[in-house]
């Protein structure tokens, strides 16, 4: 492909199967999205709204990875965490 | 890449404005305002050779980390984290306001698919990837501060590793 616009890769992914009948789809169709392993669709938070609070702070996945970054030299860091104000390093 | 190829085919396609619109009006905030560059033109660029011959980079909004990096703060971080591209997933991490998190932090390739451009390019459909992806927390209220601070950001990352194409992943 050089030219700008669409090709037609061999992948498939997992809203892919109503392009091939495009009338098929249908807003009534049950969203799963959300939905729990049993496809009980109140596993949805409530509202739809699933963000959380903003921190200042960094928001670390795990804590052990707090201690993974503490150990990493600064000037490694900053190769990596870039534009981070020296300021704002985390302690 | 087989999980791909024979993916769920019980999902609809998700009409994304449509319910970002229906969000935040049942929310109660103003209606959702996206960024519109009108005074720009897009910078589509043709490409110039055959993906199987290109070296893509990916800079994906999720909010991903390493592990042994530092985790992004949620209040209009404009920072960025370059990833190793010969990472492995395990040692991926999010930090994110705006979406659930869970099944990114199951399977870091939801926001971060690392793992199907690496299968891709063992497979010939891509060139390869870059050296590094780059990374950054897309819950910035900030349209300015995203322009100033991280947009020049990644186009550095951009112009350090001269990827033929850039793949955005938006969370």
């Amino acid at each position: 492909m050089t030219e700008p616009g669409f090709a037609e890769l061999d992948y498939r992914y997992i809203d892919d199967d109503w392009k091939a009948d495009p009338l098929s789809w249908s807003r009534k169709r049950q969203d799963t999205v959300g939905a729990n392993a049993a496809g009980e669709q109140n596993a949805k938070p409530k509202g739809g709204d699933t963000r959380t609070g903003r921190s200042a702070e960094p928001v670390w996945q795990l804590d052990e990875d707090a201690k993974a970054a503490a150990a990493v030299d600064w000037d490694e860091q900053c190769l990596v965490c870039i534009g981070i104000p020296e300021d704002a390093r985390p302690s | 890449m087989s999980e791909l190829r024979s993916g769920r085919s019980d999902l609809p396609p998700a009409d994304y404005i449509a319910e970002t619109k229906r969000l935040y009006d049942g929310l109660g905030y103003d209606s959702y305002r996206w960024a519109d560059r009108t005074d720009t033109a897009p910078a589509w660029t043709p490409i110039a050779k055959p993906l199987s011959e290109c070296k893509i980079t990916m800079i994906a909004s999720g909010g991903i980390y390493k592990s042994g990096q530092i985790a992004f703060h949620t209040q209009d971080d404009t920072s960025i984290r370059l990833i190793d591209t010969a990472s492995d997933t395990a040692d991926l991490r999010t930090a994110h306001f705006a979406y659930d998190q869970r099944d990114a932090r199951t399977d870091p390739n939801c926001v971060f698919p690392l793992d199907t451009l690496r299968a891709m390019a063992a497979d010939g459909e891509i060139g390869g990837l870059t050296e590094h992806a780059a990374t950054f927390m897309g819950g910035i209220y900030s349209i300015r501060r995203m322009e100033t601070e991280t947009v020049p950001l990644l186009l550095e990352h951009c112009k350090s590793e001269e990827p033929d194409l850039v793949l955005l992943v938006p969370v």
